[in-house]
């Protein structure tokens, strides 16, 4: 059986929405550059360190499922 | 420590840089002293007889020589100088200095196989038209350790562009 080829997205801009928060301020908060954090979101980035993580949820006040998706590959 | 670094690798930019300007100059010099005037080649290759006849094209062949066994000697100056270039600037973990790391191994290398091969050839040619012709190889514990240390020096390149790597790895996460 052949497993579907998944790809990660990540859903920062819906949350900062909810949380009526601007990447600034999440950038500030979380010690990154406003750059990273606009490279995590437009998913231009090979990964995200766990303490980036745990660091966004604490801001954003959420789980890491709130932020990222499993697509499959290829929809987005 | 950044600091220090910074400032040996812009001395040594300079060294590298203005030996490799010198070192042809100083092996053209040789190599033109060596056909204009023969019979100067007796004095510099020991265990020739003083009275041997050396021909001009006996000469021209190992001024050729020794030109030919300098390059390898400019190539690692060169890589040398690319890399303090780059150290002096601050740039110290990427893949452009592991593969000038990597040159500089490889023809240190080469200059270490030059350094018993040349005057191997060298005596060979002098002695071509003597009574007897003359080999000799020799193999000293300083040619060895700088073979062992060229040997060295690959190693480490090949270390740094894994490392280059790994952190082009990182830097791609946030």
């Amino acid at each position: 059986m052949e497993v579907p080829k998944l790809e990660i997205v990540v859903r920062l801009d819906v949350m900062l929405a909810r949380r009526k928060m601007r990447s600034r301020e999440l950038a500030e908060r979380i010690g990154i550059t406003e750059q990273n954090l606009s490279l995590l979101k437009s998913g231009k980035v090979k990964g995200i360190r766990f303490e980036t993580l745990a660091a966004i949820c604490a801001a954003l006040d959420c789980q890491p499922g709130d932020i990222l998706e499993a697509v499959a590959a290829g929809t987005q | 420590m950044k600091e220090r670094f910074t400032r040996l690798s812009q001395t040594l930019y300079w060294t590298a840089l203005a030996l490799s300007v010198v070192l042809p100059v100083l092996v053209l010099l040789y190599a033109g002293k060596a056909v204009s005037d023969p019979a100067s080649l007796l004095s510099r290759v020991p265990g020739l007889p003083p009275d041997m006849t050396v021909t001009r094209s006996q000469a021209a062949l190992v001024a050729a020589i020794a030109l030919i066994s300098v390059l390898p000697m400019l190539a690692a100056l060169r890589a040398m100088a690319r890399l303090f270039d780059s150290y002096r600037a601050g740039d110290i973990l990427s893949d452009a200095n592991a593969g000038s790391i990597l040159t500089i191994g490889r023809a240190l290398l080469l200059v270490a196989f030059f350094t018993v091969l040349t005057p191997t050839l060298q005596t060979l040619i002098l002695s071509w038209n003597g009574p007897q012709r003359m080999l000799s190889i020799g193999l000293d514990g300083g040619t060895l350790g700088f073979a062992l240390a060229a040997g060295l020096l690959t190693v480490i390149g090949w270390a740094m562009g894994e490392a280059a790597r790994i952190k082009a790895e990182n830097e791609g996460f946030v």
